[in-house]
Protein backbone atom coordinates (compact mmCIF):
# COMPACT_ATOMS: atom_id res chain seq x y z
CA UNK A 1 0.00 0.00 0.00
CA UNK A 2 2.81 2.45 1.29
CA UNK A 3 4.78 3.40 -2.36
CA UNK A 4 2.84 6.76 -3.22
CA UNK A 5 3.58 9.69 -1.29
CA UNK A 6 0.53 11.46 -0.80
CA UNK A 7 2.01 14.56 0.76
CA UNK A 8 5.60 15.93 1.10
CA UNK A 9 6.77 18.88 3.30
CA UNK A 10 10.29 19.79 2.59
CA UNK A 11 12.69 22.80 4.14
CA UNK A 12 9.58 23.72 6.44
CA UNK A 13 10.90 26.57 9.17
CA UNK A 14 8.28 28.02 11.20
CA UNK A 15 9.61 30.89 14.21
CA UNK A 16 7.32 32.20 16.83
CA UNK A 17 9.58 35.63 17.97
CA UNK A 18 13.19 34.83 18.68
CA UNK A 19 12.17 30.64 18.88
CA UNK A 20 12.90 28.45 15.91
CA UNK A 21 10.04 26.03 16.04
CA UNK A 22 10.81 24.56 13.04
CA UNK A 23 14.31 24.10 11.69
CA UNK A 24 14.31 22.36 7.93
CA UNK A 25 12.16 20.05 8.33
CA UNK A 26 10.98 17.33 5.59
CA UNK A 27 8.18 15.01 6.01
CA UNK A 28 6.59 12.47 3.58
CA UNK A 29 3.14 10.99 4.38
CA UNK A 30 2.46 7.72 2.33
CA UNK A 31 -1.09 6.71 0.84
CA UNK A 32 -2.43 4.44 2.86
CA UNK A 33 -0.58 4.56 6.13
CA UNK A 34 -0.21 5.88 9.81
CA UNK A 35 2.68 7.90 10.19
CA UNK A 36 3.05 8.78 14.09
CA UNK A 37 5.11 11.81 15.03
CA UNK A 38 6.85 11.80 18.44
CA UNK A 39 8.94 13.85 20.30
CA UNK A 40 9.03 15.74 23.71
CA UNK A 41 8.10 19.00 24.33
CA UNK A 42 8.69 21.81 21.84
CA UNK A 43 9.40 19.31 19.95
CA UNK A 44 7.19 21.47 16.93
CA UNK A 45 4.70 18.44 16.12
CA UNK A 46 1.77 20.11 16.36
CA UNK A 47 3.70 23.36 14.55
CA UNK A 48 4.15 21.16 11.83
CA UNK A 49 0.70 19.58 11.39
CA UNK A 50 -0.84 22.72 12.13
CA UNK A 51 0.86 24.30 8.81
CA UNK A 52 -0.23 21.09 7.14
CA UNK A 53 -3.72 21.62 8.09
CA UNK A 54 -3.80 25.30 7.45
CA UNK A 55 -4.01 26.67 11.09
CA UNK A 56 -0.70 28.72 10.93
CA UNK A 57 1.49 29.62 8.04
CA UNK A 58 4.96 28.51 7.46
CA UNK A 59 8.25 30.83 7.12
CA UNK A 60 9.46 28.83 4.36
CA UNK A 61 9.29 25.43 2.82
CA UNK A 62 6.94 23.62 0.71
CA UNK A 63 3.80 21.11 0.13
CA UNK A 64 3.43 19.06 -2.17
CA UNK A 65 -0.27 17.14 -2.46
CA UNK A 66 0.23 14.29 -4.49
CA UNK A 67 3.41 14.98 -6.21
CA UNK A 68 2.00 19.05 -7.54
CA UNK A 69 2.76 22.30 -5.28
CA UNK A 70 0.23 23.64 -2.83
CA UNK A 71 0.02 26.99 -1.42
CA UNK A 72 -1.83 26.34 1.81
CA UNK A 73 -3.10 30.02 3.32
CA UNK A 74 -5.73 28.83 5.57
CA UNK A 75 -7.79 25.81 6.56
CA UNK A 76 -10.20 26.15 4.02
CA UNK A 77 -7.35 25.58 1.74
CA UNK A 78 -6.34 21.79 3.23
CA UNK A 79 -9.59 21.00 3.40
CA UNK A 80 -10.34 21.59 -0.24
CA UNK A 81 -7.05 18.90 -0.80
CA UNK A 82 -8.86 16.50 1.47
CA UNK A 83 -6.73 17.32 4.67
CA UNK A 84 -8.89 17.02 7.55
CA UNK A 85 -7.93 17.65 11.30
CA UNK A 86 -9.15 15.51 14.46
CA UNK A 87 -8.08 18.21 16.83
CA UNK A 88 -7.78 17.53 20.58
CA UNK A 89 -10.25 19.33 21.86
CA UNK A 90 -12.77 17.24 19.38
CA UNK A 91 -14.52 20.26 18.16
CA UNK A 92 -17.96 18.89 18.48
CA UNK A 93 -20.70 21.24 19.12
CA UNK A 94 -22.07 19.87 22.31
CA UNK A 95 -25.96 20.81 22.88
CA UNK A 96 -26.39 19.82 19.03
CA UNK A 97 -26.84 15.85 18.63
CA UNK A 98 -24.68 13.79 15.91
CA UNK A 99 -26.12 14.73 12.37
CA UNK A 100 -25.93 17.74 13.20
CA UNK A 101 -22.28 18.04 14.39
CA UNK A 102 -21.35 15.68 10.84
CA UNK A 103 -23.51 18.60 8.70
CA UNK A 104 -22.55 21.88 10.67
CA UNK A 105 -21.85 24.33 7.80
CA UNK A 106 -23.23 21.88 5.26
CA UNK A 107 -26.58 21.43 6.04
CA UNK A 108 -28.41 19.41 3.32
CA UNK A 109 -31.02 21.61 2.01
CA UNK A 110 -34.83 20.37 1.65
CA UNK A 111 -36.65 23.55 0.16
CA UNK A 112 -35.56 27.10 -0.51
CA UNK A 113 -36.94 30.25 1.39
CA UNK A 114 -34.82 32.69 0.19
CA UNK A 115 -31.49 33.06 0.90
CA UNK A 116 -32.11 33.02 4.58
CA UNK A 117 -35.04 29.77 5.47
CA UNK A 118 -33.44 27.32 4.10
CA UNK A 119 -35.22 24.18 5.56
CA UNK A 120 -33.00 21.39 6.43
CA UNK A 121 -33.52 18.07 5.39
CA UNK A 122 -33.25 15.99 9.06
CA UNK A 123 -34.38 12.69 7.36
CA UNK A 124 -31.59 12.89 4.91
CA UNK A 125 -28.75 13.87 7.39
CA UNK A 126 -30.08 11.81 10.39
CA UNK A 127 -29.95 8.59 7.13
CA UNK A 128 -26.41 9.62 5.85
CA UNK A 129 -24.97 9.73 9.16
CA UNK A 130 -26.41 5.96 10.46
CA UNK A 131 -24.92 4.90 7.46
CA UNK A 132 -21.55 6.75 7.80
CA UNK A 133 -21.51 5.31 11.45
CA UNK A 134 -22.51 1.73 10.58
CA UNK A 135 -19.44 1.85 7.54
CA UNK A 136 -16.97 2.84 10.13
CA UNK A 137 -18.67 0.48 13.04
CA UNK A 138 -19.10 3.30 15.16
CA UNK A 139 -22.05 2.91 17.79
CA UNK A 140 -23.84 5.14 18.71
CA UNK A 141 -27.86 4.10 19.71
CA UNK A 142 -29.38 7.48 19.60
CA UNK A 143 -28.83 10.14 16.58
CA UNK A 144 -31.13 12.18 18.54
CA UNK A 145 -28.87 12.47 21.47
CA UNK A 146 -26.90 15.10 22.06
CA UNK A 147 -23.14 14.58 21.58
CA UNK A 148 -22.59 16.58 25.67
CA UNK A 149 -23.84 12.87 26.62
CA UNK A 150 -22.00 10.27 24.57
CA UNK A 151 -19.23 8.63 26.14
CA UNK A 152 -15.34 10.28 25.42
CA UNK A 153 -14.48 7.16 22.99
CA UNK A 154 -18.31 7.81 20.97
CA UNK A 155 -17.20 11.76 20.56
CA UNK A 156 -13.91 10.59 19.56
CA UNK A 157 -15.67 8.57 16.95
CA UNK A 158 -18.08 11.08 15.67
CA UNK A 159 -15.31 13.93 15.61
CA UNK A 160 -13.37 11.13 13.35
CA UNK A 161 -16.27 10.13 11.54
CA UNK A 162 -17.07 13.99 10.79
CA UNK A 163 -13.43 14.26 9.28
CA UNK A 164 -13.44 11.35 7.07
CA UNK A 165 -17.01 11.83 5.93
CA UNK A 166 -16.02 15.14 3.53
CA UNK A 167 -13.52 12.41 1.89
CA UNK A 168 -10.56 13.64 3.60
CA UNK A 169 -7.46 11.30 2.56
CA UNK A 170 -5.31 12.89 4.95
CA UNK A 171 -6.43 12.65 8.22
CA UNK A 172 -4.51 14.71 11.18
CA UNK A 173 -4.97 13.45 14.85
CA UNK A 174 -3.40 15.39 17.37
CA UNK A 175 -2.97 13.42 20.80
CA UNK A 176 -7.09 11.65 19.82
CA UNK A 177 -6.85 9.59 22.71
CA UNK A 178 -5.17 11.50 25.70
CA UNK A 179 -8.45 11.41 27.51
CA UNK A 180 -9.69 7.78 26.68
CA UNK A 181 -9.94 4.71 28.71
CA UNK A 182 -8.21 1.29 27.70
CA UNK A 183 -11.22 0.26 26.01
CA UNK A 184 -12.26 3.55 24.43
CA UNK A 185 -8.61 3.84 22.84
CA UNK A 186 -8.32 0.23 21.56
CA UNK A 187 -11.93 0.73 19.52
CA UNK A 188 -10.49 4.39 18.19
CA UNK A 189 -7.11 2.65 17.26
CA UNK A 190 -9.73 -0.04 15.13
CA UNK A 191 -11.39 2.57 13.72
CA UNK A 192 -7.89 4.07 12.48
CA UNK A 193 -7.06 1.05 10.96
CA UNK A 194 -9.68 0.19 9.35
CA UNK A 195 -9.34 3.96 7.75
CA UNK A 196 -5.80 3.43 6.83
CA UNK A 197 -7.12 0.32 5.10
CA UNK A 198 -9.46 2.00 2.96
CA UNK A 199 -6.88 4.13 1.76
CA UNK A 200 -6.62 7.15 4.13
CA UNK A 201 -3.62 8.50 5.15
CA UNK A 202 -3.27 9.30 9.16
CA UNK A 203 -0.65 11.41 10.83
CA UNK A 204 -0.77 10.92 14.24
CA UNK A 205 0.56 12.76 17.17
CA UNK A 206 1.06 11.46 20.39
CA UNK A 207 3.19 11.52 23.59
CA UNK A 208 2.45 7.73 24.61
CA UNK A 209 5.31 5.86 22.81
CA UNK A 210 3.18 2.49 22.98
CA UNK A 211 0.33 4.15 21.45
CA UNK A 212 2.71 4.94 19.05
CA UNK A 213 4.21 1.73 18.64
CA UNK A 214 0.82 -0.11 18.23
CA UNK A 215 -0.80 2.15 15.33
CA UNK A 216 1.83 3.85 13.77
CA UNK A 217 3.59 2.23 10.40
CA UNK A 218 6.12 4.57 10.49
CA UNK A 219 7.30 6.78 13.24
CA UNK A 220 8.91 10.00 12.88
CA UNK A 221 10.72 11.79 15.89
CA UNK A 222 11.50 15.43 15.83
CA UNK A 223 13.63 17.25 18.28
CA UNK A 224 13.67 20.95 19.44
CA UNK A 225 12.26 21.92 15.98
CA UNK A 226 14.44 19.34 14.15
CA UNK A 227 14.03 15.82 12.22
CA UNK A 228 15.48 13.20 14.61
CA UNK A 229 15.05 10.18 12.42
CA UNK A 230 12.15 7.99 10.86
CA UNK A 231 12.12 4.01 11.82
CA UNK A 232 9.33 2.08 10.53
CA UNK A 233 7.51 -0.42 13.05
CA UNK A 234 8.75 -3.73 12.20
CA UNK A 235 12.47 -1.89 12.17
CA UNK A 236 12.80 -0.63 15.87
CA UNK A 237 12.20 -1.07 19.53
CA UNK A 238 10.39 0.97 21.90
CA UNK A 239 13.86 1.77 23.54
CA UNK A 240 15.26 3.84 20.52
CA UNK A 241 12.40 5.44 19.72
CA UNK A 242 12.90 6.85 22.97
CA UNK A 243 16.77 7.13 22.96
CA UNK A 244 15.72 9.40 19.73
CA UNK A 245 13.15 11.66 21.53
CA UNK A 246 15.68 12.04 24.25
CA UNK A 247 19.01 12.23 22.58
CA UNK A 248 17.83 13.84 19.32
CA UNK A 249 20.32 11.20 18.00
CA UNK A 250 19.78 8.59 14.98
CA UNK B 1 -42.34 4.99 30.74
CA UNK B 2 -44.72 7.72 31.59
CA UNK B 3 -42.27 8.57 34.49
CA UNK B 4 -39.42 9.38 31.81
CA UNK B 5 -41.80 11.75 30.29
CA UNK B 6 -43.07 13.91 33.15
CA UNK B 7 -38.79 14.01 34.10
CA UNK B 8 -38.23 15.41 30.84
CA UNK B 9 -40.84 17.71 30.77
CA UNK B 10 -39.92 21.31 31.61
CA UNK B 11 -39.65 22.24 35.25
CA UNK B 12 -41.57 25.57 33.94
CA UNK B 13 -44.14 24.06 32.70
CA UNK B 14 -44.90 21.78 36.03
CA UNK B 15 -44.35 25.10 37.81
CA UNK B 16 -46.92 26.65 35.65
CA UNK B 17 -49.20 24.43 36.31
CA UNK B 18 -48.50 24.20 40.05
CA UNK B 19 -49.01 27.94 39.91
CA UNK B 20 -52.27 28.06 38.06
CA UNK B 21 -53.68 25.61 40.96
CA UNK B 22 -52.65 27.79 43.52
CA UNK B 23 -53.98 31.10 41.41
CA UNK B 24 -57.16 29.22 41.16
CA UNK B 25 -58.10 28.61 44.59
CA UNK B 26 -56.44 31.71 45.90
CA UNK B 27 -58.62 34.25 44.79
CA UNK B 28 -62.15 33.48 43.13
CA UNK B 29 -61.25 36.62 40.51
CA UNK B 30 -58.90 34.40 38.67
CA UNK B 31 -61.03 31.99 36.85
CA UNK B 32 -62.98 34.40 34.82
CA UNK B 33 -62.92 35.06 31.02
CA UNK B 34 -62.21 38.26 31.51
CA UNK B 35 -59.23 37.90 34.13
CA UNK B 36 -57.88 35.21 31.01
CA UNK B 37 -58.09 38.04 28.14
CA UNK B 38 -56.42 40.47 30.77
CA UNK B 39 -53.49 37.87 31.48
CA UNK B 40 -53.72 37.25 28.07
CA UNK B 41 -53.22 40.99 27.01
CA UNK B 42 -50.53 41.40 29.44
CA UNK B 43 -48.22 38.81 27.50
CA UNK B 44 -48.73 40.34 24.61
CA UNK B 45 -46.59 42.98 24.92
CA UNK B 46 -43.90 41.45 27.10
CA UNK B 47 -44.07 38.25 24.57
CA UNK B 48 -42.60 40.45 21.88
CA UNK B 49 -40.22 41.53 23.67
CA UNK B 50 -39.07 38.67 25.20
CA UNK B 51 -39.71 36.91 21.49
CA UNK B 52 -36.38 38.89 20.34
CA UNK B 53 -34.45 38.33 23.50
CA UNK B 54 -35.04 34.49 23.60
CA UNK B 55 -32.97 34.33 20.32
CA UNK B 56 -30.26 37.15 21.57
CA UNK B 57 -29.38 34.74 24.79
CA UNK B 58 -29.59 31.74 22.77
CA UNK B 59 -26.84 33.09 21.04
CA UNK B 60 -24.86 33.65 24.23
CA UNK B 61 -25.61 37.76 23.99
CA UNK B 62 -27.95 40.03 26.25
CA UNK B 63 -30.25 43.16 25.06
CA UNK B 64 -30.63 45.45 27.62
CA UNK B 65 -31.91 47.98 25.35
CA UNK B 66 -35.46 46.55 24.92
CA UNK B 67 -37.35 48.49 26.76
CA UNK B 68 -35.66 52.19 25.33
CA UNK B 69 -36.36 50.83 21.94
CA UNK B 70 -39.88 49.91 22.79
CA UNK B 71 -40.43 53.42 24.35
CA UNK B 72 -39.19 55.35 21.47
CA UNK B 73 -41.21 53.50 18.92
CA UNK B 74 -44.37 54.52 21.08
CA UNK B 75 -43.64 57.87 21.10
CA UNK B 76 -42.31 58.57 17.22
CA UNK B 77 -45.41 56.28 16.40
CA UNK B 78 -47.50 58.55 18.08
CA UNK B 79 -46.05 61.66 16.73
CA UNK B 80 -46.59 59.93 13.50
CA UNK B 81 -50.02 59.76 13.94
CA UNK B 82 -50.52 63.32 14.71
CA UNK B 83 -49.45 64.15 11.39
CA UNK B 84 -51.90 61.74 10.04
CA UNK B 85 -49.58 58.53 9.16
CA UNK B 86 -51.55 55.50 9.30
CA UNK B 87 -50.77 52.10 10.83
CA UNK B 88 -48.69 50.46 7.68
CA UNK B 89 -46.64 53.52 8.14
CA UNK B 90 -46.34 52.99 11.85
CA UNK B 91 -45.32 49.30 11.28
CA UNK B 92 -42.97 50.20 8.33
CA UNK B 93 -41.14 52.91 10.70
CA UNK B 94 -41.08 50.52 13.49
CA UNK B 95 -39.19 48.03 11.67
CA UNK B 96 -36.89 50.16 10.20
CA UNK B 97 -35.96 51.65 14.10
CA UNK B 98 -36.13 48.59 15.72
CA UNK B 99 -33.65 47.14 12.86
CA UNK B 100 -31.32 49.85 12.92
CA UNK B 101 -31.00 49.89 16.48
CA UNK B 102 -30.26 45.73 16.13
CA UNK B 103 -27.66 45.97 13.73
CA UNK B 104 -25.93 48.69 15.24
CA UNK B 105 -25.93 46.63 18.40
CA UNK B 106 -25.23 43.47 16.62
CA UNK B 107 -22.06 45.43 14.42
CA UNK B 108 -20.66 46.89 17.39
CA UNK B 109 -20.88 43.72 19.19
CA UNK B 110 -19.24 41.59 16.76
CA UNK B 111 -16.63 43.28 14.66
CA UNK B 112 -15.45 45.62 17.84
CA UNK B 113 -15.41 42.88 20.55
CA UNK B 114 -17.63 44.48 22.73
CA UNK B 115 -19.11 42.67 25.76
CA UNK B 116 -22.87 43.31 24.81
CA UNK B 117 -24.02 43.81 28.32
CA UNK B 118 -21.89 46.68 27.99
CA UNK B 119 -23.13 48.12 24.71
CA UNK B 120 -26.96 47.31 25.06
CA UNK B 121 -26.16 49.18 28.23
CA UNK B 122 -25.34 52.45 27.01
CA UNK B 123 -27.82 51.83 24.25
CA UNK B 124 -30.25 51.65 26.66
CA UNK B 125 -29.82 54.98 28.25
CA UNK B 126 -29.00 56.71 24.53
CA UNK B 127 -32.26 55.85 23.36
CA UNK B 128 -34.22 56.56 26.36
CA UNK B 129 -32.81 60.30 26.04
CA UNK B 130 -33.57 60.54 22.90
CA UNK B 131 -37.68 59.76 23.45
CA UNK B 132 -37.70 62.19 26.31
CA UNK B 133 -35.35 64.83 24.33
CA UNK B 134 -38.09 64.20 21.23
CA UNK B 135 -40.85 65.28 23.59
CA UNK B 136 -39.38 67.28 25.87
CA UNK B 137 -40.51 64.71 28.28
CA UNK B 138 -44.16 64.87 27.87
CA UNK B 139 -46.59 62.11 27.23
CA UNK B 140 -48.11 62.52 23.54
CA UNK B 141 -51.80 62.02 23.76
CA UNK B 142 -53.27 61.42 20.27
CA UNK B 143 -56.60 59.87 18.93
CA UNK B 144 -56.02 56.66 17.95
CA UNK B 145 -57.45 55.38 15.30
CA UNK B 146 -59.24 52.14 14.99
CA UNK B 147 -56.95 49.86 13.40
CA UNK B 148 -54.54 51.01 15.90
CA UNK B 149 -56.66 51.02 18.63
CA UNK B 150 -57.52 46.87 17.78
CA UNK B 151 -53.97 45.92 17.83
CA UNK B 152 -54.14 45.74 21.61
CA UNK B 153 -57.32 45.97 22.83
CA UNK B 154 -59.54 44.29 20.12
CA UNK B 155 -60.52 40.73 20.14
CA UNK B 156 -60.77 38.04 17.76
CA UNK B 157 -63.84 36.19 19.31
CA UNK B 158 -63.23 35.53 22.86
CA UNK B 159 -59.49 35.66 22.36
CA UNK B 160 -57.78 38.79 22.29
CA UNK B 161 -56.30 39.91 19.16
CA UNK B 162 -52.45 40.94 20.60
CA UNK B 163 -52.49 37.30 22.35
CA UNK B 164 -53.22 35.77 18.67
CA UNK B 165 -50.93 37.80 17.00
CA UNK B 166 -48.32 36.58 19.15
CA UNK B 167 -49.55 32.90 19.08
CA UNK B 168 -48.77 33.20 15.08
CA UNK B 169 -45.73 35.20 15.48
CA UNK B 170 -44.39 32.82 18.32
CA UNK B 171 -45.52 29.49 15.91
CA UNK B 172 -43.38 31.20 12.93
CA UNK B 173 -40.16 31.58 14.99
CA UNK B 174 -40.40 27.84 16.48
CA UNK B 175 -40.45 26.37 13.57
CA UNK B 176 -37.55 28.39 11.60
CA UNK B 177 -35.54 27.95 14.97
CA UNK B 178 -36.09 24.33 14.70
CA UNK B 179 -36.56 23.09 11.28
CA UNK B 180 -33.73 26.16 8.97
CA UNK B 181 -30.52 26.16 8.63
CA UNK B 182 -30.48 30.12 10.47
CA UNK B 183 -32.16 28.46 13.60
CA UNK B 184 -29.38 25.26 13.54
CA UNK B 185 -26.33 27.81 13.00
CA UNK B 186 -27.97 29.77 16.25
CA UNK B 187 -28.16 27.18 18.73
CA UNK B 188 -24.39 25.85 17.33
CA UNK B 189 -22.79 29.20 18.00
CA UNK B 190 -24.84 29.44 21.21
CA UNK B 191 -23.50 25.93 21.94
CA UNK B 192 -19.69 26.70 20.64
CA UNK B 193 -19.18 29.71 19.03
CA UNK B 194 -15.76 28.74 18.10
CA UNK B 195 -16.26 25.80 16.68
CA UNK B 196 -19.02 26.69 14.38
CA UNK B 197 -17.09 29.27 12.80
CA UNK B 198 -14.00 27.21 12.37
CA UNK B 199 -16.52 24.83 10.26
CA UNK B 200 -17.64 27.98 7.94
CA UNK B 201 -20.67 29.96 9.31
CA UNK B 202 -20.56 33.17 8.88
CA UNK B 203 -21.19 33.71 13.02
CA UNK B 204 -20.92 37.38 12.59
CA UNK B 205 -23.40 37.66 10.10
CA UNK B 206 -26.09 35.90 12.46
CA UNK B 207 -25.42 37.61 15.20
CA UNK B 208 -25.79 40.97 13.68
CA UNK B 209 -29.35 38.97 12.28
CA UNK B 210 -30.08 37.65 15.35
CA UNK B 211 -29.71 41.45 16.88
CA UNK B 212 -31.53 43.18 14.40
CA UNK B 213 -34.26 40.44 14.97
CA UNK B 214 -34.29 41.55 18.87
CA UNK B 215 -34.08 45.27 17.66
CA UNK B 216 -37.72 44.53 15.87
CA UNK B 217 -39.78 42.71 17.69
CA UNK B 218 -38.90 45.67 20.45
CA UNK B 219 -39.99 47.89 18.03
CA UNK B 220 -43.08 46.27 17.45
CA UNK B 221 -43.98 45.83 21.00
CA UNK B 222 -43.83 49.72 20.99
CA UNK B 223 -46.75 49.60 18.63
CA UNK B 224 -48.42 47.65 20.76
CA UNK B 225 -47.68 49.66 23.94
CA UNK B 226 -48.70 52.54 22.12
CA UNK B 227 -52.38 51.01 21.15
CA UNK B 228 -52.51 49.66 24.96
CA UNK B 229 -52.46 52.62 26.87
CA UNK B 230 -53.41 55.02 23.92
CA UNK B 231 -50.75 57.69 24.52
CA UNK B 232 -46.85 58.38 23.48
CA UNK B 233 -45.08 57.89 26.86
CA UNK B 234 -41.10 58.72 27.02
CA UNK B 235 -41.26 56.53 30.05
CA UNK B 236 -42.86 53.37 28.45
CA UNK B 237 -40.45 50.26 28.83
CA UNK B 238 -38.44 51.75 31.54
CA UNK B 239 -36.67 48.83 33.46
CA UNK B 240 -38.61 46.61 31.56
CA UNK B 241 -35.47 44.71 29.85
CA UNK B 242 -34.39 42.70 33.36
CA UNK B 243 -38.22 41.69 33.82
CA UNK B 244 -37.97 39.66 30.42
CA UNK B 245 -34.76 38.73 31.06
CA UNK B 246 -36.19 36.63 33.75
CA UNK B 247 -39.01 35.15 31.85
CA UNK B 248 -37.04 34.07 29.16
CA UNK B 249 -35.05 32.50 32.35
CA UNK B 250 -37.85 31.03 34.62
CA UNK B 251 -39.06 29.84 31.30
CA UNK B 252 -36.03 27.30 31.12
CA UNK B 253 -33.45 28.93 28.70
CA UNK B 254 -30.13 28.36 29.66
CA UNK B 255 -28.70 31.76 30.53
CA UNK B 256 -25.45 31.65 28.57
CA UNK B 257 -27.13 29.99 25.71
CA UNK B 258 -27.38 27.15 23.24
CA UNK B 259 -30.16 25.22 25.06
CA UNK B 260 -34.11 26.37 25.52
CA UNK B 261 -36.30 27.79 22.78
CA UNK B 262 -39.58 30.57 22.36
CA UNK B 263 -41.60 27.28 23.18
CA UNK B 264 -39.49 27.81 27.05
CA UNK B 265 -40.15 31.58 27.22
CA UNK B 266 -44.01 31.66 26.44
CA UNK B 267 -44.31 29.40 30.07
CA UNK B 268 -42.03 31.76 31.49
CA UNK B 269 -43.76 34.75 30.40
CA UNK B 270 -47.30 32.93 31.68
CA UNK B 271 -45.02 32.51 34.90
CA UNK B 272 -44.37 35.83 35.72
CA UNK B 273 -47.53 37.50 34.55
CA UNK B 274 -49.53 35.18 36.69
CA UNK B 275 -47.55 36.27 39.58
CA UNK B 276 -47.91 39.93 39.06
CA UNK B 277 -51.93 38.62 38.79
CA UNK B 278 -52.49 36.52 41.36
CA UNK B 279 -50.57 39.36 43.62
CA UNK B 280 -53.34 42.13 42.58
CA UNK B 281 -56.26 40.03 42.56
CA UNK B 282 -55.42 38.66 46.17
CA UNK B 283 -54.49 43.01 47.11
CA UNK B 284 -50.62 42.00 48.53
CA UNK B 285 -49.18 44.43 46.54
CA UNK B 286 -46.69 45.32 44.21
CA UNK B 287 -43.63 45.30 46.25
CA UNK B 288 -44.45 41.48 47.37
CA UNK B 289 -44.46 41.37 43.69
CA UNK B 290 -40.98 41.96 43.10
CA UNK B 291 -40.03 40.07 46.18
CA UNK B 292 -42.06 36.68 44.68
CA UNK B 293 -40.58 37.78 40.59
CA UNK B 294 -36.82 37.54 42.07
CA UNK B 295 -37.44 34.52 43.66
CA UNK B 296 -38.76 32.83 41.38
CA UNK B 297 -36.12 33.83 39.08
CA UNK B 298 -33.85 32.64 42.20
CA UNK B 299 -35.35 29.30 42.15
CA UNK B 300 -35.58 28.71 38.77
CA UNK B 301 -31.34 29.45 38.08
CA UNK B 302 -31.01 26.63 41.18
CA UNK B 303 -33.05 24.28 40.17
CA UNK B 304 -32.41 24.78 36.57
CA UNK B 305 -28.58 23.60 36.90
CA UNK B 306 -29.35 20.06 36.50
CA UNK B 307 -31.91 19.81 33.59
CA UNK B 308 -31.12 20.32 30.41
CA UNK B 309 -33.81 21.86 28.14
Amino acid sequence: MASIPIVQMKNICKHFGGVEALKDIDLTLYEGEVLGLVGDNGAGKSTLIKILAGAIPADKGEIFFRGKKVDIRGPKDSRELGIETVYQDLALIDNLDVPANVFIGREVKRQKLGRVFNIMNLKKMEETTRRLLDQLEIIVKSLRERVRNLSGGQRQSVAIAKAIFFNAKVLIMDEPTAALAVEETAKVFNLVRRLRDRGVSITYISHNINDILEISDRIVVLKTGKFVGVRKKEETTKDEVVKMIISGES
Amino acid sequence: MWLRKVTFTAPSLIAFVIMFIFCSVASPFFFAAINFQNILRQIAVNGFLALGLTMVILIGGIDLSIGSVLGLVAIVSSLLLRTGAGLIQLILVAIIVGMAVGVTNGFLITQFDVAPFIMTLGMQFVLRGLSFSLTQGRTIFVEMPFNVDFIANGDIGPIPFPAVLLGLVYLIVFLVMRYTIFGRHLYAIGGNEEVTRLFGVNVKLVKIAVYAVCGITAALAGIINLSRISAGDPQAGTGIALFIIGAVIIGGNKFTGGLGGVHLTIIGLFIVVLISNIIILTGLGYYIQLIAEGTIVIIAALLGREWRP
